[in-house]
């Protein structure tokens, strides 16, 4: 791993920059960042992707569809278009479920779509919609079916809420409601998320008072349950006797969305996909957000700490610094096992819209350091901080999204802490309504890349190399013919948990397992003078033909 | 909630496909153009359709794979994509100096009637200046399935063919255009080392068996090696023969009819070589080629060898085989060459299941073929998705399931073993390299479904065995 610094960075940034026409180059220099001592250094995110180069962004449909409501069990979601767009978010996320009964419905197996043919482009295809919603509404008897609008929809205009409205009213005992996500609005699955967002909170929060009951009420927003992660915090939450009123969205229920409203906090994990949400309940029914992690068990503690801190309950409190204590012992010992071996060890993350900042963390407790870092559709608050937003200026993209006008509920909003008692716990160190982004987190001379292309990659692989490079599965196997270690944050290479104290150890392990395998001495044949042999067999053969 | 799939008849499932059986043409598209050399392939439309598609290739293949898009956002949609395209184009030139460029529609340039063939004079310029070649095709996914995508794509690929005098056929080597449908890596690579050691000369296009089946890189490549050559296209227009895989395809899009055309190059069509008879049916056919264009074939020891190790293995494991039921599904020529297969071996083909609409006539092939062996209570369902193929099944258990990664909620749902074959796997490693086709094919699925039924059997058994 070669040594950084801000000079040497940026000497490697020009490098990397030089392959690109200009027209390009003015646009990426913006997005790829040395970080330095400037305190207001800004960087270009949520731009249009270049097109031609090789983008891991996915589409706006990914982002609602995909990603905010796939996880939940209960909804069946149609998409409506040609074949692909369905097929291609089948099962792929990997989030789980689990019913809260066995007979519990779950539908995430299942692939709705509409398959419009030629002729549903050509007349339309709000007939065919119609059919597919009775059909699913026949079958599954749902409490609720999601639209969700391709690329096409949009362009030949099928009215899929004006559908959504008159199925609702026609079965009278399930929700219908649409997602007009088509692929081409906003510029990565960011937009989508938006949309997810915006139409739940309409069609949804709010619509039932049956939440769980509990002293300490609070919902989880951003987290997806990737690898059972989701379980593992439900886990912790509940045996320091903290009520999880709803998780948007993993191992979720359209139940949970509906009461979410309940709750007295908003704890935020993925800022990036879900801040509307928390935006938004704090507005209407007065329920306060606050910025968690539960990747890293350090950052699990210090997240369960603020939650026992905004209530102000010495019981919880003291269960909290129980459950903590209880976990800190397994997670001591391993860690003392591995770090000697991943200690000086270097990682970089380019992944989601949090991840690549959460996962530092579990690197911190390694010993291991960040070489660059940068997010796929991350905002420039996600970098940053929410200290960006003033200057974030509104581009045509981004207006195109619908940004919900929310007021006070006349009967409902009650704020659940007054400014005066939100101050005070401010002196203690709880900030409300506030991120600051990975910025503080990356040393200087690190490199800060939005949307990073297979070119940049490449060079910064080549120069810098890193021990490890975590990001998608479609990066995945170039990074490995590069010679390099690689670990997956999206579906995690099938593994996981990675989330709280037991997520921690299996992370620990898993990047040992990584970062120490023995394949990578297997590169280059003996013969062609690049490869060592190994094992005491083979001393003993060369011994034997020396003599 | 597991048995409501009995509720649904095929006839009611007008409205909504449900857990489908079939994918869209930009994908089959995008690996059609990997199987060319020195290619980069740009989907014209939404970003969203080129990741998806990269993120289902890696994810069955384990390689890399770039493909570009001209990235459309709503006012592209609006106004138009040409400046999107070419944006694209210039980059893609700069980052990877591609020496083809592969252009595939999306719906979205479709629905707002982007034709490729208007930008064909900018197109020109840019191929004239770069040394490029263009190779486009229109793939809405309204329109037809993952086939009709790599058909048309290897067609528009099959344009570049030019006629040529036969002036090498002196070696007396026959020369043969092979089109091998949309078989894996390995299937490719089995079907070159055949043809090679009949002594043939053989173009395949697609030939994605390097750029989708890689080793490793001692230095980064932005474009894999491997692929056909464009000028290895272009003599395609000198061979004596084409022979096309899938008899069901290609009677919607035939590659090998452009030669037919455009270079006077008769063709041949054969069901995908999957077993002994099939396999038989080529070699014999190539055979017949030979002697009607006068050249050699070598009929090795080494292949009557190959051929007479699978029989023996069909004779090893017949007991396992024989009142054993499979349900096949997958694209239809698959499921034909595959049922075709298991009745040679024994197993009733109970219910064959595609996602593509094909024709009544072609469904009662699929049927005859079967009957011939003397199954006679085959079911075909055509248009079909894994709804469908439920419903069949509880009407007629069958004992295994043979096709992608898929099926898997169905194996489990059952309880049947799934054996994986086809495109998308998934859940397990190495659906790249399957081979099903040929003699080696054959006898690597013969071992795998005889092992995945004494599996069964040892685990249910009260006693286990542990020789046989």
């Amino acid at each position: 791993m070669a040594d950084i610094d801000i000079k040497k960075s940026e000497n490697l940034k020009e490098q990397v920059m030089d392959k690109y026409p200009s027209k390009v180059l003015k646009k990426r220099s913006k997005q790829v960042v040395v970080k330095n001592t400037d305190p207001e250094q800004r960087i270009q995110a949520n731009v249009r992707t270049v097109p031609g180069i090789i983008t891991q962004r996915g589409c706006c449909y990914a982002g609602c569809k995909g990603v905010v409501l796939g996880p939940t069990r209960d909804i069946i979601n149609i998409t409506h278009g040609p074949i692909g767009c369905g097929f291609y978010s089948w099962l792929t996320r990997r989030n789980q479920t689990k019913p809260e009964t066995p007979d519990g419905a779950n539908y995430m197996q299942y692939c709705f779509s509409t398959d419009m043919q030629d002729q549903n482009i050509v007349f339309g295809g709000e007939k065919l919609l119609r059919e597919a919603i009775q059909e699913a509404y026949d079958i599954f008897h749902p409490s609720a079916i999601a639209i969700f609008s391709t690329c096409p929809v949009g362009l030949i205009g099928d009215d899929i809420h004006a559908i959504a409205k008159e199925m609702k009213e026609k079965f009278g005992d399930c929700n219908v409601f649409g997602f007009s996500c088509e692929g081409y609005k906003g510029v990565s699955q960011s937009a989508g998320h938006h949309i997810a967002n915006n139409q739940i909170f309409k069609h949804v929060v709010g619509t039932s008072e049956n939440g769980r009951k509990g002293k300490f009420k609070i919902n989880l927003l951003g987290e997806y349950n990737i690898g059972g992660d989701a379980f593992v915090i439900e886990n912790l939450l509940e045996r320091c006797g903290i009520t999880l009123v709803s998780t948007f969205s993993g191992n979720s229920s359209i139940e949970h969305f509906a009461a979410c409203h309940t709750a007295d906090l908003n704890c935020i994990m993925c800022h990036r996909s879900i801040n509307y949400v928390a935006e938004m309940l704090d507005t209407k029914y007065g329920i306060p957000w606050i910025k968690i992690n539960f990747i890293g068990a350090k950052a699990s503690a210090k997240s369960l700490r603020k939650i026992a801190a905004y209530f102000e309950d010495e019981e919880l409190t003291k269960r909290v610094e129980e459950v903590i204590a209880e976990e800190m012992v397994g997670v001591d010992s391993v860690l003392e096992e591995i770090r000697p071996k991943t200690e000086g060890k270097s990682a970089m993350l380019f992944v989601g819209g949090s991840r690549a900042h959460h996962y530092q963390e579990l690197f911190k407790e390694l010993g291991m350091k960040i070489l660059a870092a940068g997010y796929e559709f991350g905002h420039r608050d996600d970098y940053e901080g929410r200290r960006a937003l003033s200057t974030i200026k509104l581009d045509a993209d981004t207006r195109n999204i619908e940004e919900l006008k929310v007021e006070p509920d006349p009967e409902q909003y009650n704020p659940r802490k007054t400014e005066e008692e939100k101050a005070a716990l401010k002196e203690k160190g709880l900030e409300f309504s506030e991120y600051e982004g990975m910025w503080p987190d990356m040393p200087e001379g690190t490199f800060i890349i939005d949307d990073i292309s297979q070119h940049e990659t490449e060079k910064l692989i080549k120069e810098l190399k890193p021990d490890l490079f975590c990001a998608g599965i479609k990066e995945k196997y170039a990074i490995q013919k590069m010679g390099v270690p690689m670990k997956q944050l999206h579906s995690y290479d099938y593994g996981g948990p990675f989330a709280g104290f037991a997520g921690a150890i299996n992370w620990y392990r898993e990047i040992d397992r990584t970062v120490n395998s023995k394949v990578w001495q297997l590169v280059g044949a003996p013969w062609e003078g690049t490869g060592k042999l190994h094992g005491s067999f083979i001393k003993k053969v060369l011994v034997e033909e020396e003599k | 909630m597991e048995n409501i799939t009995n509720k649904i008849s095929p006839d009611e499932n007008a409205g909504a496909v449900v857990n489908a059986c079939k994918t869209c043409a930009p994908l089959g598209a995008s690996l059609a153009m990997k199987g060319i050399a020195g290619s980069m392939c740009i989907l014209h439309g939404s970003q969203g359709c080129a990741t998806y598609i990269r993120r289902y290739f890696i994810s069955h293949f384990r390689e890399p794979v770039d493909i570009a898009s001209s990235s459309f956002s709503e006012n592209t949609a609006v106004f138009g994509g040409k400046e999107n395209l070419f944006n694209g184009i210039k980059n893609i030139i700069k980052k990877y100096n591609p020496k083809v460029i592969g252009i595939a529609t999306t719906c979205l340039a479709e629905t707002i009637g982007e034709d490729i063939s208007f930008y064909v004079k900018e197109l020109e310029k840019i191929a004239e200046s770069e040394n490029i070649t263009f190779i486009h095709t229109d793939t809405a996914a309204y329109k037809g399935t993952h086939i009709t995508g790599f058909l048309k794509m290897t067609a528009a690929a099959a344009k570049l063919a030019e006629p040529q005098e036969l002036s090498y056929v002196s070696d007396k080597k026959l020369k043969l255009n092979i089109f091998p449908w949309m078989v894996s890596p390995g299937d490719i690579r089995g079907l070159k080392s055949l043809v090679k050691v009949l002594g043939i000369s053989a173009t395949f296009l697609p030939d994605y068996s390097q750029t989708m089946d890689g080793g490793a890189w001692s230095k980064y490549e932005a474009i894999p090696k491997g692929g056909t050559t464009i000028d290895n296209i272009k003599k395609m227009g000198g061979a004596n023969h084409s022979l096309e895989f899938g008899i069901i395809s290609s009677e919607a899009c035939s590659p090998a009819s452009i030669l037919e055309e455009n270079c006077n190059i008769p063709k041949s069509v054969l069901p995908l070589p999957i077993g002994l008879r099939a396999t038989d049916l080529l070699i014999n056919h190539l055979k017949e080629l030979a002697e009607e264009y006068g050249c050699e074939i070598n009929l090795s020891e080494e292949l009557q060898d190959d051929r007479s190790r699978l029989l023996d293995a069909y004779a090893d494991a017949h007991k396992y085989f024989s009142g054993t039921k499979a349900a096949v599904y997958g694209e239809a020529d698959f499921v034909l060459s595959m049922a075709s297969y298991l009745c040679e071996i024994g197993i009733e083909p109970a219910i064959c299941m595609t996602g593509e609409k094909i024709s009544l006539k072609q469904i009662e092939m699929i049927k005859e073929t079967i009957n011939h062996f003397g199954f006679t209570e085959t079911t075909v369902l055509a248009d079909s998705d894994f709804t469908n193929l439920d419903e069949a099944i509880l009407e007629n258990m069958p004992d295994l399931l043979i096709g992608n990664s898929k099926g898997y909620k169905t194996a489990r749902k059952f309880g049947i073993p799934l054996v994986r074959a086809g495109f998308p796997i998934q859940d397990r490693f190495g659906g790249q390299r399957l081979q099903l086709t040929g003699y080696k094919g054959a006898q690597r699925l013969t071992d795998e479904i005889a092992n995945t039924i004494i599996a069964k059997r040892q685990a249910a058994s009260p006693v286990g065995y542990m020789s046989m």
